[in-house]
């Protein structure tokens, strides 16, 4: 019989504990925050770039005022000035980014009336990464201007290749 | 005044005239050894004979070499464009390779306002340095911070030690720490 009433008044008491409760009135809303959290690796660019070049040997022939013919008055057989061979530089992307190769001359001295010309003026090569194959680009080298007379193969300037 | 009180006199006079001169000299000799701007660092026209002391062999590397065009040349270059500066032990931080595929030898300078701060000796194919050394004086021009400037990479025949016609110029960012 105390065992009852033991567990009658315990009863009785848990039921009487105050407990904080929020209404929801009509046409309210419960709200609860949402976590979240991002987590990634930033993937790092690592440049691999192969750039090969063609011998770089240009001959300059200068211009032939030709033969005087005493009969016609006139030279015969002249030559314009012109240059002997064309130069290749070829750049090879293996990057997972792309890049943009641009070359530029600068005369050695002594040889300043000598200049090269490029058929581009930068070569944007795409990133490996997008066929997942490398990707290739060429750039002519071709020489314009005059040599000074004497010049036997000398070093007449240098090519830079801007990797950007 | 007799002579002898004239010569001594301007013997008392020339003393100090003298040790003027000495300190001068001194201070001169002590500028010029310890003081004095050494100039631009200028690119050598034949490879470095000393190989880069930091040169690590590449892992793995095969050394396949690539096609060389007859008379010219190729040439791989592999790198990140982040380099770090420590000013306390004077050193670069860098990723920078010369893949056993190459035909040529590397010299690698690192450029910040037309200034040559860092210069290697002689990477060969199947090498890649992560530190280099500053050249004297180099980190009294830096300062913490962010810095725009270049790898300058020039190009030698690994048997004639003759430089390329070809460089190559990469743009980097440098951050100094001190």
């Amino acid at each position: 019989m105390k065992k009852l009433i033991s567990a009658i008044l315990t009863l009785a008491m848990v039921m009487t504990m105050p407990l904080t409760v929020f209404a929801v009135g009509q046409g309210e809303s419960a709200t609860a925050e949402v976590k979240g959290t991002y987590t990634g690796k930033e993937t790092k660019v690592v440049y691999s770039v192969d750039i090969s070049w063609t011998a770089m040997d240009f001959t300059y022939n200068d211009a032939y005022e030709g033969e005087w013919d005493t009969a016609t008055h006139t030279y015969k057989n002249a030559t314009p000035a012109n240059w002997e061979g064309t130069g290749t530089i070829t750049i090879t992307n293996h990057s997972n980014a792309a890049i943009k190769a641009t070359p530029a001359y600068a005369a050695a001295a002594g040889y300043a009336d000598a200049s090269m010309g490029f058929d581009t003026a930068a070569l944007n090569i795409a990133s490996a990464a997008t066929n997942n194959a490398a990707e290739t680009g060429t750039i002519t080298v071709t020489p314009a201007g005059k040599l000074p007379a004497g010049t036997t193969a000398a070093v007449i300037g240098t090519i830079t290749v801007t990797i950007e | 005044m007799s002579n002898y009180e004239n010569e001594d006199s301007r013997q008392k006079k020339a003393i100090p005239i003298l040790l003027i001169i000495t300190a001068l000299a001194v201070c001169v000799a002590v500028w010029a050894l310890f003081f004095r701007d050494s100039g631009p660092v200028l690119t050598p026209d034949q490879a470095p004979v000393q190989e880069e002391v930091n040169a690590e062999a590449i892992e793995g590397d095969t050394g396949e070499k690539m096609e060389s065009p007859q008379g010219g040349g190729s040439v791989s270059l592999t790198f990140s464009r982040d380099v770090d500066i420590d000013l306390s032990d004077e050193t670069a931080y860098l990723i920078f390779a010369n893949p056993g595929k190459s035909n040529q030898d590397m010299v690698l300078q690192i450029v910040v306002q037309d200034t040559v701060i860092v210069q290697s000796g002689t990477l060969k194919p199947g090498n890649q340095v992560t530190e280099l050394k500053l050249l004297d004086k180099a980190a009294k021009r830096l300062s913490e911070g962010v810095y725009e400037g270049n790898f300058n990479v020039l190009y030698y025949h690994p048997e004639t030690g003759e430089k390329a016609i070809v460089n190559t110029v990469i743009p980097i960012t440098i951050t100094v720490n001190e």
